[in-house]
């Protein structure tokens, strides 16, 4: 008789802790719907700023029309000897709009994780079955979202007020999203390694402040390569965003002789260096990500900052 | 023990007015720089930024057309003339939304409303802070006006003249956007959430006082609302002292040095009497813990 009320004791204890329906259904999420509920999440948070997201649109403004009148003090004669057409503002506007949506790319992974990490966040999402790339590709989704929408708006202002030399020709329209493609995704490498290294060092972004001197100096951002000297020209060849901007100007820009598409020997080749860059920074940083990521596990600091 | 003995222990040590003011003001400023000492690595990655910055201009430089420049009267060197525009900005800006992101700092650890029950008046709080930045900023600035100077061989006029004619009209500027500052400082603590006053200056004043072109490119209509803006007129005098070699008494610099000081004597009390009414505002609703 005891034994009985026992066993039946053992099975009400037992049913509590078996999930039920719902709990099931909770643990079976997909990976699409929970990285949309990260992107809704993140889309709340980004909504209550609406001050900011103001602020951000007069500043996009300010960028375009800032590098507009300084065009007028500016000789072209540097641009079109590299082959960009005579007008530097379409030149500037490109570089500028390209290098803030890519830096962005690399800058979106460790600037979320440091976030979850200082509101000790990160540790307790991880706790639950959420993987850590669902989690990192759901929050870094938004911030791609906004700086598409960021890039979009850079080339409206640029269309309504300053009128650049754009092409229209859908080939070299497709190209550029085929090299904006292989751009992120180059980039995506740098910041996931930074990532990794984040984890373990727990100190600043050494990797991104590097990466980002460096292409804010050598990629021909606002002028062109041959404005280097012979010595740096080597190093600015080993960044990505040198490649990325220069396929995507030659498409981009009316060209007097008309724009460059894919097929074109300068643009197939800033393609192929892209492509190197990827194959040999994927597995490379996915290892380094890896390594952070399991020492701070062992050490237990992965919510530490 | 004597009872009176034991009292004249508990009794504080009687100080003027003025005493009290600058031992308060000198206390929060030392507690700052104790903070910015111990970011080192965040100080140094800060100075390289600004000097990248500017060794950008270094190549941008060479495809600018110097006889526009010269123009306007600023001399042929466009590393010099963006050098100039590019360390005061950032050196402003630095300086002035210090106040309101170190208040923002302290609403979100707790601490402001712990400095709120101690003797702190609020005013010599604003200052201490204000005088802190004006440190940090002023060690970016210098830094990169060496960088500038000696690294990438900008052309700068440097006697002691145009450095003492420099100094004040640094100064001056300063004092002519602190009221803006304490404005958005009051703002952090009425609204609780970032600056965007400060921001929405830092914006315009880039775009249009002149950091990166002379005024002489812009329309009518823009040059108009460039000139009611104090930056302008310092960036104006702090290049025409430092790459034309124009003396302190020169009537263009007299002006300016005049309009930023008519700025400053409007919009501190200003800033002061806003932050006060901010400062009672959450006082009274005990919001000064929250953020």
């Amino acid at each position: 008789m005891v034994h009985h009320r026992h066993h039946e004791k053992l099975e009400k204890v037992l049913e509590t802790f078996k999930e039920d329906g719902e709990k099931r259904r909770y643990n079976d999420v997909s990976f699409r719907e929970k990285t949309l509920i990260l992107l809704e999440k993140g889309f709340k948070t980004f909504w209550s700023y609406k001050g900011w997201i103001a602020l951000d649109i007069i500043g996009t403004v300010v960028i375009v029309a800032l590098y507009y009148y300084v065009s007028f003090i500016v000789s072209a004669s540097e641009v079109e000897k590299a082959g960009y057409g005579a007008d530097f503002f379409t030149f500037a506007l490109i570089g500028i709009a390209f290098q803030q949506y890519t830096y962005s790319s690399i800058q979106v992974f460790s600037h979320e994780i440091r976030y979850e990490q200082e509101n000790g966040t990160l540790e307790a999402v991880l706790s639950t079955r959420t993987e850590f790339p669902t989690f990192l590709i759901g929050v870094a989704l938004l911030s791609f979202i906004y700086a598409t929408y960021f890039l979009i708006c850079s080339f409206l202002v640029a269309f309504i007020f300053f009128d650049p030399f754009i092409t229209t020709n859908i080939f070299s329209l497709l190209s550029v999203l085929v090299l904006i493609f292989l751009s992120i995704l180059a980039h995506i490498c740098i910041g996931i390694t930074s990532v990794g290294i984040i984890m373990k060092i727990k100190e600043g972004d050494p990797l991104i402040w590097l990466f980002g001197w460096l292409t804010l100096l050598l990629s021909g951002i606002y002028y062109p390569l041959g404005l280097l000297p012979l010595y740096l020209i080597p190093i600015a060849l080993l960044l990505p965003l040198t490649y990325a901007l220069d396929g995507i100007r030659l498409c981009l820009i009316d060209l007097p002789s008309g724009s460059e598409t894919l097929l074109s020997p300068q643009v197939f080749n800033d393609v192929l260096a892209l492509l190197i860059f990827i194959t040999i920074m994927l597995p490379l940083s996915l290892k380094v990500f890896r390594w952070g990521f399991d020492e701070a596990r062992k050490e237990g600091t992965l919510h530490a900052y | 023990m004597r009872t009176d003995e034991l009292l004249a222990l508990f009794r504080e040590k009687e100080r003027t007015a003025l005493h009290g003011n600058i031992n308060q003001i000198t206390s929060v400023l030392n507690a700052r720089l104790k903070i910015f000492l111990s970011y080192k690595i965040w100080m140094l990655v800060e100075l390289l930024n600004s000097v990248v910055s500017i060794a950008v201009y270094y190549f941008f430089g060479v495809m600018v057309e110097s006889e526009k420049l010269e123009a306007a009267g600023y001399g042929t060197s466009y590393l010099s003339f963006a050098l100039i525009g590019i360390a005061s900005q950032t050196f402003l800006w630095t300086c002035v939304a210090r106040i309101a992101f170190v208040l923002r700092v302290e609403l979100q650890e707790g601490t402001f409303e712990a400095l709120n029950a101690t003797r702190l008046k609020i005013h010599n709080f604003l200052f201490g802070q204000s005088l802190s930045g004006f440190i940090l900023s002023m060690w970016f600035f210098t830094s990169a006006m060496l960088s500038g100077i000696f690294v990438l061989s900008a052309s700068l006029t440097l006697t002691p003249e145009t450095i003492i004619t420099s100094i004040i009209i640094i100064i001056l500027m300063i004092l002519a956007h602190i009221g803006i500052g304490f404005i958005a400082a009051g703002g952090v603590l009425i609204l609780k959430r970032g600056d965007p006053i400060v921001a929405v200056f830092a914006v315009l004043t880039q775009f249009l006082s002149g950091v990166l072109f002379p005024l002489e490119v812009l329309p009518p209509e823009l040059e108009a609302v460039a000139k009611a803006l104090p930056f302008t007129y310092a960036l104006r005098s702090l290049r025409f002292a430092l790459l034309t070699e124009r003396p302190i008494s020169d009537p263009t610099i007299i002006h300016d040095i005049i309009f930023c000081g008519i700025f400053a004597i409007a919009l501190i009390p200003l800033g002061i009497w806003f932050f006060g009414k901010a400062h009672n505002y959450a006082k009274t609703r005990g919001t000064t813990g929250h953020y």
